[in-house]
């Protein structure tokens, strides 16, 4: 069994990045020298991820305002008052399906692919991954347009069929191969057959691995459901030990069998460094009683973007330490 | 609860606000100067005195009948108690949303009051106004925990519990220096449904041996949980944000028993300015679950996001639409109440 560690999802934005979007929303400084800061933000994000031997991250989603932004707007939708964001201190915009989704190109692939070759790191595609809001997170915070869609289900599957396969088609061929779908609703919604069908269906159209990321709890019935889902795709379930600190024999038993998974150890909504001590103990509980595993993932349980930047930045080298 | 008359007569439908009201620009403009190194901490806290004058000035004009200090000192809720408590750490900002952040603090070693927080604030702001009460707000011990790392205390609870009796004590020392009305904030009460007993305790541990008016201020939330607390809850007043949601979720307000209703009756999240009869119209509905002895009128939540212009009008329409309904009250003898805690 090998054990990796992986960054995903959303970064702290830096206070250099916030100056630069608001001094560019004040018409003081033109695109191009924001593009500059998204890009030098992103450089010193991955290149601290190289640094410490992280086996695969995400872009740290510097150009999004949150997990449905600027998606939305690339979709046409309207997007509604400010959500909570589950328990958070932290609120996102809402999308509002009130009209059929239109999606002409795939901004987000492109946009991220653009911005790894502009700063040299154009071969280092495949160790970064895209990230998507899940099916189920998307519609579970959306408002939805009774008139128009007869059912929620009924949205997701035009995302998927619309924005979905159109970017990681395009991201595929380009050189990525990880794809984060981002599903804390899982922890809180059942995972219907419709649901999972809808991941089949992302699974089929993307050569290489979607990782689903759960976080804010753990919710047994639902990992399970994933797991079987898991065994016949290229589908790695990525799951939170911290919320809710659910027992690891629980945990273990209900990813038995899957090649690869991941596990959120680290906490990213507390800034106290972690015990390596405690969390190595964790983690050989998991090689001893996971054999037919061949990979365990081993990351943070939520966004880091929860933290400070200085003490993400602290966690990742905690992590790199964990497995050194 | 028994409530108690605290002697001060207000005239019926008590118009207040809830705390926060937009910095002047100038005051904005001292602060970045302040920060820059370039004028010293005698002016600034001279601009902030000035800017209390200047915000105090312009409720009582636009007809408020307890007004507060708009919290010109303060940058941020969480963050302006727990930088004057020892035992925090700041470690960097974090965002809240879009591009907007707070210096979210870290606890790293055990809690301690070291001097008063907010008094000096209340005795400034009681010299700046003509109003008979004034209102202080003091940010709750559940929504500090919530909103902060927790790194020292063995859990969420224990730490919330010990920021409780911190919170009490500014509220005595507050009691002491002649303060009649206070307002507890606790925005996150009800974000963690299974945290609510406990969370409920800690904060009803911030009353203890207090003999004035508290009311307690939850905004955002799910009211329908509260409610169910209202009772257990040992404040006299609930103030509460209906004009966003559409003054849905009345119903909850047949919970209140013999306590008030802090009506928010204008948007703080929309530019919009409420026209003087939506304010009548949504009085006119919380009549219909509260006696209107039991309700006292103000924004929904604070005011500061708002231009400054915007928030005066919109206190200007709350103000005449409560005028309106006060009139039509003289009818039927009711013109005033005594203050009760």
């Amino acid at each position: 069994m090998i054990l990796r560690p992986i960054i995903f999802g959303s970064m702290p934005r830096s206070r250099r990045l916030a100056r630069a979007i608001s001094r560019y929303q004040s018409n003081k400084i033109d695109l191009e020298a924001l593009e500059d800061t998204y890009r030098k933000d992103l450089r010193k994000f991955l290149e601290y991820v190289y640094t410490n031997n992280i086996h695969r991250s995400s872009d740290g989603m510097y150009r999004w305002d949150d997990l449905f932004n600027p998606l939305a707007t690339y979709m046409s939708l309207e997007v509604d008052g400010l959500r909570r964001f589950y328990d958070n201190n932290f609120f996102y915009r809402q999308p509002i399906f009130n009209k059929p989704i239109y999606y002409e190109e795939p901004k987000i692939s492109k946009t991220m692919i653009n911005d790894m070759r502009a700063i040299g790191l154009g071969d280092k595609l495949e160790r970064v991954s895209l990230t998507f809001p899940g099916p189920l997170t998307l519609i579970m915070n959306s408002l939805v347009d009774e008139g128009l869609y007869t059912s929620k289900i009924k949205v997701a599957e035009e995302y998927v069929d619309k924005v979905l396969i159109k970017e990681l088609t395009y991201a595929y061929r380009e050189g990525v191969r990880h794809v984060d779908l981002h599903e804390p609703e899982i922890v809180f919604s059942k995972l219907t057959p419709e649901i999972l069908d809808l991941y089949r269906r992302v699974a089929e159209n993307f050569g290489g691995n979607i990782w689903v990321i759960i976080y804010f709890g753990y919710n047994s019935e639902n990992i399970q459901l994933l797991r079987k889902l898991s065994e016949e795709k290229r589908i790695i379930p990525v799951v939170d030990l911290v919320t809710t600190k659910p027992p690891v024999e629980k945990v273990i038993g209900d990813l038995r069998g899957l090649r690869e998974y991941g596990i959120g150890l680290l906490n990213s909504r507390n800034t106290k460094m972690e015990n390596l001590r405690e969390l190595r103990s964790v983690i050989e509980r998991f090689e001893k009683e996971s054999r037919d595993t061949e990979y365990i993932y081993i990351t943070h349980n939520t966004n880091l973007e929860f933290l400070p930047e200085k003490i993400a930045f602290r966690k990742i080298k905690l992590l790199s330490r964990l497995l050194s | 609860m028994v409530l108690r008359e605290l002697g001060v007569e207000l005239p019926i439908l008590p118009t207040t606000v809830i705390g926060s009201y937009p910095r002047p620009r100038w005051l904005r403009h001292i602060i970045r100067l302040y920060r820059a190194g370039r004028v010293d901490e005698k002016v600034l806290q001279e601009s902030f005195d000035d800017a209390v004058y200047a915000v105090v000035r312009e409720q009582e004009e636009a007809g408020v009948d307890i007004p507060s200090d708009g919290e010109m000192r303060r940058d941020e809720m969480v963050e302006y108690f727990a930088e004057r408590i020892k035992g925090f750490k700041f470690y960097g900002p974090v965002r809240v949303w879009g591009n907007n952040f707070f210096n979210k603090p870290a606890v790293v070693s055990k809690l301690e009051y070291e001097k008063p927080i907010v008094v000096n604030e209340y005795l400034f702001l009681r010299k700046v106004s003509t109003r008979k009460v004034v209102k202080v707000t003091i940010t709750g011990p559940y929504t500090i925990t919530d909103w902060s790392y927790n790194e020292y205390y063995s859990s969420k609870e224990e730490l919330a519990f010990e920021l409780a009796k911190i919170i009490n004590r500014e509220i005595i020392e507050l009691e002491k220096a002649g303060a009649l009305f206070i307002q507890v904030d606790e925005p996150a009460l009800t974000t963690h449904p299974d945290e609510m007993e406990w969370a409920v305790e800690a904060v009803n541990e911030v009353t203890r041996g207090v003999n004035i008016k508290l009311g307690l201020h939850v905004c955002y939330s799910n009211y329908e949980l509260l409610s169910k607390y209202f009772d257990k809850l040992n404040f006299s007043q609930f103030a509460l944000e209906f004009a966003n949601r559409g003054f849905r979720d009345l119903e909850v307000l047949k919970r209140l028993g013999d306590k008030e209703i802090g009506f928010g009756v204008v948007d703080v999240h929309s530019r919009r300015i409420e026209s003087v009869d939506e304010v009548v119209n949504a009085l006119n509905k919380v009549f219909k679950y509260v006696d209107p002895e039991r309700v006292y009128v103000n924004p929904d939540c604070g005011l500061k996001l708002l231009p400054r212009e915007i928030a005066r009008a919109k206190l200007e329409v709350m103000v005449r639409g409560v005028n309106i309904i006060r009139e039509q009250l003289k009818r039927r003898g009711l013109e005033k109440i005594v203050m009760r805690g």
